[in-house]
């Protein structure tokens, strides 16, 4: 194909023989939609797609800070309560931030390298309309005789032996959604490996394309691990197989070392694009670049490789020899060093720069600060013996919804708000941007930040009920997640708008923003990004 | 302009007693770790809170910068922007300090750590073994061995459910409590017959997972009397949020005290309990109801409705009006791939009581009685789990036979390799047996479990299956018909009465 639709408008010359021949072929309707292999129509359908899901997870959520308002049983029994618990983590980890994250990728990569689109169209297309089977296998599953599997997000064995047929959608669900990432992960690396514009050199790239080009690569090693911990699940429940259980030779525990094998280098799968982000939206409006490019790529990828040798210090407690907690401790407070020298270079960046704070500024402060905060609470968890004390407990709870919400949520949202004129054409509303901002830090805080109360007096996690001790910090932390929950509607409002009705946005919308896509691409920005590639300096 | 400062001054004393309120509510809250009652808790304590300190230095100082800069650099006081992008010795040495100051915390958690794991030279010894959903606990060594009980929420569903006030110990309270001498080095061993859960006290400073098939153990040494509460931490299913601990430490003499009482009422049940009691009906239902309530009521319900489809009505079903030994061997042997677990850690007796109970109550008349030695029958059959087999667990209730005294397991006291009275009974019967019947050989398997130093567990357990040869070649038993078998261990959450005995099984 060809850069056919925006030719004529933006001036890309070299095409202009293959014009009409390109309309005749392009699908409209939902037929546009379905068959696309275009990385721009593929990135907003993973946005909308994951924005439908944070929804979804969203609504599980309300239920369950609901049932908490007060203690006692009130809305739901104890079995749907944890089937909200599992299904609420698993959409906003695989359903939400994930998608939203490559959805970025997809919309990005390709305009800051100077390339056309990705290089595996059909596959990128593939990998995205795997996502909607899985997600509707994971609602099904609701309605499986015997409800969701309330096993938690983690699906420890052999919990998940007991489980009901729910199990199995979750199961199959997960492969898919795995399927679907090492899909992308496999089209992202050839892409930013392959597909760059002549000048573009690696140390050149825009630091988003780096934490996802790492991103990746992680992808690619986790990912299959997950697929193995599920599918042994799988036999074990059904043909006989005794992998995590005692009574035929197995041992629950290996599930969880497999299991956190794959689990933490997911976090940092959350968490490195969000970085990637916030290393783009933050020069942009300090009107400085960045401070120490070299250093965050390498800080990236100490993390990503650090991420690897980690996981069990997720098991504090399952009774491991003392030399293994040891060294799960020293590898785990290790990555506070690269965590940091993030942080310190992103502090610097603003530091004697021209600041204005425009909404995805908010946002990306709003990320450092909480992030930092949730790193914080990582480093008191990785100390063992005090972890022992606030395992499982609601402090966990709070560390990483700060880190998954205050960080990878915020980032996702800094990240929309910061390319949306370049996306749509249009200028989302300024104001209502600021109001979504203050409602949701304000918000956030009062939910997240008095459960390290709770997790420190004792409360544990996944409970529908508790004693009376924890009854206020409850009811306070409850407030905050509806008015969160309501807080996200006003965003809807506000992107809507934008495409709608917003007022049209220039190519170079901000000011301080440098990369390819806002200085050698209009906005919008054309169906295919650069059919010729760019003169790179 | 007076209208205006005596509104804003109307604001901000509205918003400053806004926030006194809660500043006032505060005090009773609870924003720290728990007081521990152990030394190594306050370590632990004081690590947590130097840690958290630390953090909060670092963090005011990183954000002083950035807010420094959000307020003095910004574009609309006119800061232009500087160009600098690097700096070799700024970026050396905000990787080396945070370095060092990671090797500072590294050390003092490294000690406490250690102390943490080091289970070494404990004054006594108490099992714990997680169940769906309550704990069992056994004093396996040290004063009180030998006393066994479980231990489930005693919170009536009615204040759950919200039909009575809630107490002061609301999800916190247990019919029996751990009970534990103070200034003594207890020993946990930790295990669960089914899933995992974690046995957490907080104020004691210790959380240990419970891993089914595994024994893991660690320790606290209680400072002060006093009663101390905790939770499963670990989610094990429907009611993981229901299953709390209480730990009781009592002085030395209190401790004794309590010692003896349990040992008496031990006493008193086995006599209630005797195998050869006969039951009536009434007595079996009534006992039923009240192992029902503690073990049954939370999937089934207490009308026998259940909550299908998870956990099916229990009135009117086909297994609890159906054969006897179908329902006897679901209460036994659980149903695999659902939630319903295996209960036979529960005593004859109680299984005898409850399936009573569920085959004459709600809509179920069948009018039917299970005695306590039905379900030692049915035990001895060791059937395999009835996942599937419908019909076919009819002969579960078969082979035990009044006459035929094999198979026979002969049990022995803790630590002794010498039988005790009870265990020279079976011996003879089993010789008495072999004499009448000279075609049959015997296998020899003696059995213990993972606690403690294994290879002297099987040591014991060898010599205790020799003892039995020697007893039975002293009968008059030929040497050739008996086959020793090397000593096997028994997995964790049974009976621990089982890991301490030698079975005698027809052979070839």
């Amino acid at each position: 194909m060809s850069t056919a639709t925006h030719d004529a408008t933006h001036g890309h010359g070299d095409a202009h023989g293959h014009d009409d021949h390109a309309h005749a072929h392009k699908p409209t309707g939902a037929m546009r939609w379905i068959g696309s292999t275009n990385h721009k129509d593929i990135g907003t359908m993973y946005l909308w797609f994951s924005f439908t899901m944070f929804l979804v997870g969203g609504a599980m959520a309300m239920i369950i800070r609901a049932e908490l308002f007060q203690p006692g049983l009130q809305i739901v029994r104890p079995e749907f309560f944890n089937s909200m618990t599992t299904y609420h983590g698993l959409i906003m980890v695989f359903g939400a931030i994930m998608p939203a994250f490559v959805g970025f990728a997809n919309w990005l990569i390709p305009m800051q390298i100077g390339a056309p689109d990705m290089a595996f169209p059909r596959m990128n297309n593939l990998s995205f309309w795997l996502l909607p089977p899985a997600a509707l296998l994971l609602i099904a599953a609701q309605f499986a005789p015997g409800g969701g599997a309330g096993v938690g997000w983690t699906m420890y064995a052999p919990l998940t032996t007991q489980a009901g047929p729910a199990m199995d959608l979750t199961i199959f669900a997960v492969h898919i959604l795995g399927m679907s990432s090492i899909m992308g992960s496999i089209n992202i690396i050839t892409t930013i490996l392959n597909m760059r514009a002549p000048g573009m050199t690696l140390m050149k790239m825009p630091l988003f394309c780096w934490t996802w080009l790492i991103t990746a690569y992680l992808l690619v090693a986790s990912m299959p691990v997950l697929a193995g911990a599920v599918t042994m699940t799988l036999t074990d429940r059904h043909f006989g197989t005794s992998f995590f259980n005692a009574a035929g030779g197995g041992d629950p525990v290996l599930y969880q070392h497999i299991f956190w094998f794959f689990g933490h280098p997911e976090v940092y799968i959350i968490a490195i694009p969000a970085f990637g982000v916030i290393s783009q939206v933050i020069p942009a409006f300090s009107r400085k670049p960045l401070f120490g490019y070299a250093s965050m790529v390498y800080a990236t990828a100490s993390i990503a490789i650090l991420s690897f040798m980690v996981w069990a210090h997720h098991m504090y407690t399952v009774g491991m020899p003392v030399e293994a907690q040891l060294f799960f401790m020293y590898a785990t407070t290790l990555i506070a060093i690269p965590t940091g020298v993030k942080v310190f270079n992103w502090v610097a960046t603003m530091w004697k720069g021209s600041l204005t704070f425009e909404t995805p500024m908010l946002f990306a402060l709003g990320f450092l600060f909480l992030f930092t905060l949730g790193g914080f609470t990582g480093l008191v968890l990785s100390i063992t013996p005090v972890d022992v004390q606030i395992h499982d407990t609601y402090y966990v709870v709070a560390h990483f919804h700060y880190v998954m919400v205050a960080g990878a949520l915020f980032s996702a949202f800094a990240g929309i708000y910061f390319w949306l004129p370049k996306w749509t054409g249009r200028m989302y509303d300024e104001t209502l941007g600021k109001w979504h901002f203050w409602l949701s830090l304000i918000f956030f805080n009062v939910t997240f930040f008095v459960q390290h109360f709770l997790g420190l007096a004792g409360m544990p996690r996944r409970v529908p009920d508790y004693a009376l001790q924890f009854a206020e910090f409850n009811a306070i932390s409850s407030v905050g997640a509806f008015g969160f929950g309501l807080s996200q509607l006003l965003f809807l409002y506000v992107v809507l708008k934008c495409i709608t009705s917003g007022p049209k946005a220039e190519q170079k919308q901000w000011e301080g923003a440098d990369s390819i896509e806002w200085t050698h691409l209009p906005s919008p920005a054309p169906y295919h990004s650069f059919a010729t590639p760019p003169v790179l300096k | 302009m007076r209208n205006r400062l005596a509104k804003i001054y109307t604001a901000w004393s509205t918003l400053a007693m806004l926030l006194m309120v809660p500043a006032a509510a505060f005090a009773e809250y609870k924003l720290n770790l728990q007081t521990p009652n152990t030394a190594l808790g306050h370590t632990i304590y004081d690590l947590h809170t130097i840690i958290t300190w630390i953090c909060v230095v670092i963090f005011v100082v990183v954000f002083g910068f950035m807010f420094y800069s959000v307020f003095k650099h910004r574009k609309s006081v006119g800061h232009p922007a500087a160009h600098f992008h690097e700096h070799f010795w700024v970026e050396v040495g905000w990787t080396v300090i945070p370095a060092i100051i990671l090797i500072a915390m590294a050390v003092p958690a490294t000690t406490a750590l250690k102390q943490l794991r080091d289970t070494s030279e404990p004054d006594m010894t108490i099992k714990a073994t997680g169940y769906q959903w309550k704990w069992g606990y056994d004093y396996i060594k040290g004063e009180g061995e030998g006393i066994s009980f479980f231990s489930s929420l005693s919170t009536p569903r009615a204040q759950i459910e919200g039909r009575e006030p809630k107490g002061e110990n609301y999800l916190l309270e247990t019919d029996n409590h751990v009970v534990v001498p103070v200034g003594k080095k207890v020993r946990m061993l930790v295990t669960a017959a089914d899933v995992i859960h974690a046995w957490w006290v907080p104020a004691l400073t210790i959380k240990q997972d419970a891993v089914p098939g595994f024994i893991r153990d660690t320790w606290f040494k209680a400072e002060a009397p006093g009663i101390f509460r905790g939770q499963c931490a670990e989610l094990c299913g429907k009611e993981h949020g229901f299953m709390p601990i209480v730990v009781e430490v009592k002085s030395a003499a209190d401790y004794s005290a309590w010692v003896s009482s349990q040992k008496a009422s031990m006493k008193k049940a086995a006599v209630a309990d005797a195998p050869d009691k006969t039951w009536t009906l009434d007595e079996l239902k009534a006992r039923g109801e009240k192992v029902y309530a503690s073990n049954c009521v939370a999937c089934h319900q207490a009308n026998g409705m259940g909550t299908p489809p998870a956990f099916p009505p229990l009135s009117g079903s086909k297994n609890a009006t159906g054969p006897k030994a179908d329902h006897l061997a679901i209460v036994l042997n659980g149903k695999s791939g659902t939630a319903m677990a295996p209960f036979k850690h529960l005593s004859d007796a109680d299984i005898a009581a409850v399936v009573t109970y569920e085959r004459n109550s709600w809509a179920n008349k069948t009018g039917d009685m299970v005695t306590p030695a039905e379900v030692k029958a049915a035990r001895g059959g060791g059937a395999a789990p009835a996942a599937t087999a419908a019909p076919a667990a009819a002969p579960v209730a078969a082979p035990a036979t009044a006459t035929a005294a094999l198979p026979a397991a002969v049990f022995f006291d803790t630590g002794k390799a010498a039988a005790n009275d009870d265990g020279k009974k079976t011996i003879a019967e089993v010789a008495a047996q072999l004499k009448s019947d000279a075609a049959t050989k015997v296998e020899l398997t003696g059995y213990t479990d993972k606690a403690g130093n294994l290879a002297q567990n099987l040591e014991l357990a060898k010599n205790r299956a020799v003892g039995v040869r020697e007893a039975l070649l002293a009968a008059g038993v030929a040497k050739d018909r008996i086959v020793m078998k090397p000593p096997a261990t028994v997995e964790a959450g049974g009976d621990p009465k089982q890991a301490r005995r030698v079975d005698i099984k027809p052979g070839v």
